[in-house]
């Protein structure tokens, strides 16, 4: 139950940010009418199938835990003769076989054998999209002429599967969820939407993956299947059951676009080893200057762009040293890349000698190259550019959290005030319009956090050995903060110390009623 | 040597001969700017500011020169950044926002507690070109350090302020302008120490001219 949940969230996810599910509040609906036929690709047993060690001779079943039990997942052909259906406990398939060979699951093999097959998928349509942990759905209705109708096209995605060893079912129809639900009951394919509604009614309530207690209750309201619940009137399904629920029903049948798009993940490493150990650092750049050159040859050629690297310095009889670059957004600059790494370079400590140096991106997105100017006079970067080249190496060295801009929040609370900001280029989109104003003077030096002051009496205005209360300037009382429970009762006051530093100091209300520092007027 | 050739030699430089070409950004305060040459702040020069611990008027002094540099002059011309480099407490917002200053263009690096890696962090912002003004709290440097960043500053027409404990006056310097801050009791003196193009002078700014309209 809980994998197509997982599926689900993923189709919701994607469309309500989508301009579609704003046309859902409004009253006229727009009727989907884009043309489409999606194939929905099942793989049911690939948990089984794509398993290392999974033999076909053998009674065979994959597991997974589950509140403190083993649930099996999938069962081969042998195990399904002798009664060991999926669902079952792991003990209760005991009982029926002891000789019983039973493998835990491999999410990740599964992932990436899907992920393979998408990818395979992509030589017929752009438009893949990944509902693991075993289904993907391909639009076709561009590609059915070029490849010689849907016939050829579900021909060719059986034969890629075959190659993985896979079983598999298709089915086509013209909305992505309709193929889902259609597949899931490995129903005949729907080529018109008018014959949708027909076909989608009766399937069961069990194909829309919906979570159990949700299907529970249609089922206990005497809704059996898809059919039953479109007949029931709009609103009070949305009261009843979900607004979410009553959309999947109409994308199903068309009335909204839908479709979420799989790219396969690109990252790319390049491997150089050396013929001997390597303790230079001048060899060493050499090296990764070259990695880095030919790096970015592969963007260029590609039009992508990676946010993140890794630096791999391999050894001998050791594990490698791993140095992650992070940029602020994905880029082809190779001045970018090298200035980067020579930093890192000259900060790396090695353990011992490099016999490889391995250059590893993240994942890479596509990027827009700007034009150039013909005349390179003004060759000045953009300023923008400039400043996320210096924070980028400024977080190279000093790390992330000590490269940071600083923004004003509206709030009585000092220490609340101000925040430390890492997003440093986003911000700046925000205007800097602020509608408060303090009748107070605040400090321009704020301590990290306040600090006892020993021995300021209570009685004001005093002059002491040390600090000279200003009698000009508060008591300021800010009393705020009860909401979060960070509380605060405090009177502030300006002081002269004997260093002709003005201070902000303050009463607590709270505890022992001591005096802190807070600031320096400066 | 005929005294013609003297004054020709590169390394001979005239104290009266005034650069009045660079460009300047006034301080905010009559009375300081009357005594810098050129009326103001020298920008794409090194300024070293010399007291003794913190938060004697130090900021203030600077805060009508940075309010105006990080804010765009027109609209074809792109506002400078602030960097602050190793700042000893928190830059506050609040007061910062009150003064003028920009607060999406301010950016503050901790570059940690050796000196080298501040000199560091300065001299990469200054050959990156996109800071209008660079404040940097560094307890030593040699004077190789400093003539490098001087002309780096040159180089990139970027403001550096240097502030520096008070054992760095028995330093030589490269400095363009060099100052002294004491705090008095409602005022505080400025004194120039030295001054390319001007001569050193002591000047009292009062508090009251700083912003600080309790006083």
């Amino acid at each position: 139950m809980t994998r197509s949940i997982n599926s689900l969230s993923l189709l919701t996810g994607e469309t309500s940010s989508s301009p579609s599910d704003s046309a859902s509040q409004s009253p006229g609906w727009r009727k989907f009418h884009k043309n489409q036929l999606w194939i929905a690709v099942l793989l049911p047993n690939i948990s089984l199938e794509s398993h290392p060690d999974y033999d076909p001779n053998e009674i065979t079943v994959v597991v997974e835990p589950e509140e403190g039990h083993h649930r099996v997942v999938v069962a081969n052909k042998d195990a399904l003769e002798i009664g060991i259906n999926r669902d079952l406990k792991l003990s209760t398939a005991y009982a029926l076989s002891s000789t019983l060979r039973v493998l835990k699951r491999y999410p990740d093999s599964e992932r990436a054998i899907l992920e393979a097959i998408a990818r395979r998928a992509r030589k017929i349509t752009p438009v893949v999209s990944l509902v693991s942990p075993q289904e993907f759905l391909i639009e076709v209705q561009g590609s059915l002429k070029l490849f010689g109708g849907l016939r050829a096209i579900k021909k060719a995605l059986q034969t890629e599967c075959e190659c993985y060893r896979l079983t598999v079912s298709l089915c086509a129809a013209p909305t992505a969820l309709a193929a889902l639900w259609l597949v899931r009951h490995r129903s005949e394919d729907v080529r018109t939407i008018k014959k949708l509604v027909g076909n989608l009614g009766v399937l069961p309530l069990k194909v829309t993956g919906w979570p159990e207690r949700t299907q529970l209750t249609l089922r206990s309201m005497g809704l059996q299947t898809i059919g039953d619940c479109l007949r029931l009137p709009r609103d009070g399904f949305i009261r009843c059951i979900g607004r979410e629920y009553l959309l999947q029903l109409d994308r199903s049948l068309g009335e909204y676009d839908s479709s979420l798009e799989f790219r396969p993940s690109q990252s790319l490493s390049s491997t150089f080893e050396f013929m001997d150990e390597v303790t230079d650092p001048a060899v060493l750049s050499r090296v990764g200057e070259n990695l880095i050159q030919e790096l970015v040859k592969v963007l260029r050629k590609r039009q992508v762009g990676v946010a993140s690297f890794d630096i791999v310095f391999q050894h001998l009889h050791r594990l490698a040293t791993v140095e992650r670059i992070n940029l602020l957004g994905p880029t082809q600059d190779q001045e970018r890349f090298l200035r980067l790494f020579l930093d890192r370079l000259e900060r790396v400590i090695l353990p011992a000698p490099v016999v490889a140096l391995a250059l590893r991106t993240g994942q890479a997105e596509v990027v827009v190259a700007r034009n150039m100017t013909l005349f390179s006079n003004g060759v000045r970067l953009q300023p923008i550019d400039a400043i996320e080249n210096l924070i980028e190496r400024l977080r190279g060295r000093f790390g992330a959290t000590h490269v940071f801009g600083i923004s004003f929040i509206e709030e009585h609370r000092p220490e609340v005030a101000w925040s430390k900001s890492l997003d440093l280029l986003v911000r700046q989109n925000k205007s800097a319009a602020l509608s408060f104003s303090l009748t107070h003077q605040r400090p321009l030096w704020l301590l990290p956090s306040p600090i006892p002051v020993p021995g300021v009496p209570n009685d004001f205005p005093h002059c002491h050995r040390q600090a000279i209360l200003l009698s000009k300037f508060g008591p300021e009382r800010i009393e705020a903060g009860w909401w979060s429970g960070k509380k605060v009762s405090r009177d502030y006051y300006m002081a002269l110390n004997n260093k002709g530093q003005r201070l902000w100091i303050y009463k607590d209300h709270y505890g022992a009623q001591n005096w802190y520092l807070h600031g320096i007027f400066s | 040597m005929s005294i013609e050739k003297l004054i020709n030699h590169p390394h001979i430089w005239r104290g009266d001969n005034s650069q009045s070409s660079d460009v300047v950004h006034s301080t905010g305060f009559k009375e300081l700017d009357s005594h810098l040459p050129g009326g103001g702040w020298p920008t794409a020069t090194l300024t070293e500011i010399i007291l003794d611990g913190y938060g004697i008027g130090e900021l203030s002094l600077l805060m009508p020169a940075l309010a105006r540099l990080n804010r765009p002059q027109d609209l074809e011309q792109a506002a400078g950044w602030v960097l602050w480099v190793s700042p000893p407490f928190i830059p506050y917002a609040p007061a910062l926002n009150r003064h003028g200053v920009d607060l999406t263009r301010m950016l503050v690096v901790h570059a940690g507690r050796k000196h080298r890696d501040s000199l560091w962090a300065v001299e990469q912002a200054l050959r990156n070109g996109s800071c209008a003004v660079v404040l940097a709290w560094v307890r030593s440097a040699d004077e190789n350090a400093l003539r490098r960043l001087q002309l780096a500053a040159e180089e990139s027409c970027c403001w550096v302020v240097l502030f520096r404990p008070k054992k760095a006056l028995q330093q030589r310097s490269p400095a363009a302008l060099r100052l002294q801050l004491l705090s008095k009791r409602d005022s505080i003196q400025v004194e120039i120490l030295k001054c390319r193009g001007g001569r050193p002078k002591v000047i009292r700014i009062c508090r009251g001219e700083m912003g600080d309209t309790e006083w």
